[in-house]
């Protein structure tokens, strides 16, 4: 058992996993962390990195099974496993992982301009619901390097304009294939798949270059 | 990047890769993604097990990987 014998999984600083996403994910920036766990090989060096936060927008805690459940709700913002590692490890790193969050309902995104459709996702059995809605975001000059939810967060398009005036522009904000996990018994399971607002979908497959439903 | 553009640059791609590859090839890399998607869900399943879920499938993947799958 390669995996578990010559890798551990254990709970890192919040400040490790930042450090390690920022430079090896190919996003190259930080991201909503609550929980962070790291992979490490038999010399002790970090060669994956999976990260669980609160996602940033109120929109997405309440819609993905309403407001009652918006607290109950992980965003897995980050996962990068190092090439070196066997390509099951991202998937045994989630696994180890999940059961440790305090939290039933874990959504993740993959990144469509990247050219990415979440076969991890698919093959740890998360639900497929779509790409997220096309949309522009604010953002506003000087502050780029940070989240428009940050600045933005509960305001209307007309009040952001209002507070930052003639520093806002907009951004296309690329779409990203949503996927929903439930981290619950089978009971909890069955009520939350009841209270689920999207429709589950077969999963995206890309067959020798074409995006298509499974 | 919009995605009628990547559905387009896509479809491009796969033109190319169709003129490149032949049928055998093709099936060859599908059984491949398949063989890959299986044992990426085991070690999911597994690791479930590891992390300290006591469902059956995250035992039973445990025990075919202790095993030698």
């Amino acid at each position: 058992m390669a995996l578990a014998e010559n890798y551990s999984i254990e709970r890192i600083s919040y400040q490790m996993a930042q450090d390690a996403v920022i430079a090896n994910h190919y996003l190259h920036r930080k991201a909503p962390c609550t929980f962070a766990f790291g992979m490490f090989d038999s010399v002790g060096q970090l060669v994956g990195v999976v990260i669980y936060g609160v996602p940033a927008s109120s929109t997405l805690l309440k819609g993905i099974c309403g407001p009652d459940e918006a607290q109950n709700v992980y965003e897995l913002t980050r996962l990068w496993v190092d090439d070196s590692v066997p390509k099951n490890g991202e998937s045994w790193l989630i696994g180890q992982t999940l059961k440790q969050l305090d939290r039933e309902i874990v959504v993740s995104f993959a990144d469509s301009s990247a050219d990415h459709v979440g076969y991890v996702y698919q093959a740890t059995n998360f639900i497929y619901t779509g790409l997220s809605a096309k949309f522009k975001d604010p953002k506003v000059r000087g502050m780029e390097g940070q989240h428009h939810a940050s600045y933005a967060n509960g305001l209307t398009n007309a009040e952001v304009i209002e507070k930052f005036g003639d520093r806002v522009y907009w951004v296309e904000r690329p779409r990203k294939h949503r996927y929903i996990y439930f981290n619950a018994s089978k009971t909890r399971k069955r009520i939350l798949m009841s209270k689920l607002r999207y429709k589950p979908l077969p999963y995206p497959k890309i067959h020798a270059g074409v995006l298509e439903g499974k | 990047m919009d995605v009628e553009e990547l559905a387009c640059k896509m479809r491009l791609r796969a033109i190319k890769i169709e003129d490149e590859i032949g049928p055998n090839e093709r099936q060859q890399h599908l059984v491949e993604q398949e063989r890959l998607e299986a044992l990426q869900k085991l070690y999911f399943n597994a690791g479930r097990w590891a992390g300290g879920a006591r469902d059956r499938i995250a035992k039973e993947a445990y025990q075919k990987i202790a095993l030698g799958a």
